[in-house]
């Protein structure tokens, strides 16, 4: 017996995947060139799976912010925020984030990840509940597995089967946090959240929606979706992160109970991880900015959105969600079909991701396009050109399979 | 509840109460915890994922439930 022998099956997986001309898993990507372009294997290819919904990593005042801030305060903070980590602009950060809320409290995260383990871990102690939706992110399992509170599951997107179990839980209710995403990033769909957030009231349980893929996409000011649907007064906690629309790297958690603030001495991955860079918290108070006042960068991208809503459906492509949204997830019919699209898409020139379970619900195979506000016309059209090269083929395979 | 774990699982028969869901039956983990989804919903009881990952074996779930129930 050796440590690695439990690695063996997953050494299969890998292995197949790496023997592809181009890995499909952990790509390398040669030289990046703006949100939209890059060079992989010699050729440069249009991203279409890079998370960047606003499209700002390179614009030029978060770069301008970012570059300010190395020089001025140094290229990191060599600790945590319990010790020599926490600066001014850590504060900035955390009071502007609260301030778009109209919240009293905000903390900030080295990743996202640790967003929700050190909100998850830190509230949910012995006796408490976490009530989870069966389809939430990794990082939500793992919070909860760091929390010495219990964790349950119900359906996904279900507000019935939320219901049974607060309704099992009895007077525990009022100990439950209950756990959704304000979008799942695997199949693209939303949750009925108005149900949900009823649900969770009538227990007297508390709400938290992470807003990771939602944030800068829905609502007047992009806060997500809980804005978009108007639900922002029953939403007790709100998770976001800084890697997707706010363009960088970073977590952050925001709540209307000024008493989020005890976060601060009781969750370990807050307490015992070294705090975000000066560079990294500038650029996201410039991206910040951009979002909430971003309503051109918004129709931008919900203009491309509903482009490839209509048209790969068209083509005859299965989508993981009929309403459209900024992941538009198609579903295929195993491992080898889904590997060979990503490949030949590849080889036209368009970059996207490979999802295989069991990272995805319900042992789905999926390939991924996140849409950015900074995929031109005339990328949108080279994206849907590129799946319709693939749509013959691929029909004829589904047929002979 | 071992009959309400068979129903969930197609195809499992008694003889298998003793097979590790994981290693021999093939389930992933989420497949685990949705098992545990289906048993809750037909007993009407409250699994936590805690509890699953202490149990290897249809058995051991059993006893475990059995436990958390008493």
């Amino acid at each position: 017996m050796s440590l690695f022998d439990k690695f063996q099956a997953l050494e299969q997986v890998r292995e197949e995947l790496l023997r592809a001309p181009v890995s499909p898993v952990a790509t390398p990507i040669e030289t990046v060139h703006s949100a939209t372009r890059a060079t992989i294997d010699g050729r440069e290819v249009l991203l279409a799976g890079t998370n960047n919904y606003l499209g700002l990593t390179f614009h030029p005042r978060i770069l301008a912010a970012a570059t300010e801030a190395i020089r001025s305060q140094g290229s990191g903070t060599t600790g945590s925020r319990m010790a020599n980590g926490s600066y001014a602009v850590h504060r900035a950060l955390e009071s502007d984030l609260a301030t778009a809320w109209g919240w009293p409290s905000a903390i900030v995260f080295s990743t996202g990840y640790q967003a929700n383990l050190g909100v998850l871990s830190g509230l949910a102690g012995q006796g408490d509940v976490l009530l989870i939706d069966a389809d939430c992110h990794a990082s939500i399992y793992d919070g909860c597995r760091l929390s010495t509170g219990e964790t349950l599951r119900f359906r996904h997107n279900d507000p019935d089967s939320l219901d049974q179990r607060l309704r099992r839980l009895g007077e525990r209710s009022s100990r439950t946090l209950v756990v959704v995403e304000g979008l799942y990033s695997m199949l693209g769909d939303q949750p009925p959240l108005a149900e949900l957030a009823a649900v969770t009231r009538s227990h007297g349980a508390w709400l938290m929606v992470d807003e990771a893929h939602s944030f800068g996409v829905f609502g007047e000011r992009g806060l997500g979706l809980s804005e978009q649907l108007g639900l922002l007064s029953e939403v007790d906690f709100i998770v976001g992160t800084f890697s997707k629309s706010l363009a960088g790297v970073g977590g952050f958690c925001v709540s209307r109970h000024a008493a989020l603030e005890m976060l601060r001495a009781a969750s370990r991955p807050y307490i015992f991880s070294a705090s975000p860079a000066p560079a990294m918290l500038a650029s996201t108070r410039e991206a910040l900015k951009l979002v909430l006042s971003g309503t051109a960068l918004r129709s931008a991208l919900w203009r491309n959105i509903h482009r490839l809503y209509e048209a790969l459906p068209a083509l005859g492509f299965r989508l993981g969600s009929d309403v459209p949204g900024p992941v538009v997830a198609l579903l295929l019919p195993d491992r080898t079909v889904a590997a060979g699209l990503w490949q030949a898409l590849l080889e036209d020139g368009i970059y996207t991701n490979l999802m295989l379970p069991p990272a995805t619900p319900n042992g789905e195979c999926l390939l991924r396009i996140s849409v950015s506000a900074a995929h031109t016309d005339e990328d949108i059209d080279s994206i849907i050109a590129a799946f319709a090269r693939q749509a013959v083929p691929l029909a004829r395979a589904s047929r002979a399979g | 509840v071992l009959e309400a774990m068979q129903a969930t699982v197609p195809g499992l028969d008694a003889s298998q109460r003793d097979a590790e869901l994981v290693a021999e039956l093939g389930l992933d983990s989420m497949q685990v915890m949705n098992l545990a989804m289906e048993i809750e919903d037909r007993l009407d009881i409250t699994i936590p994922v805690e509890v699953l990952s202490s149990a290897r074996t249809l058995r051991e779930l059993a006893r475990a439930l059995a436990g958390q129930q008493a």
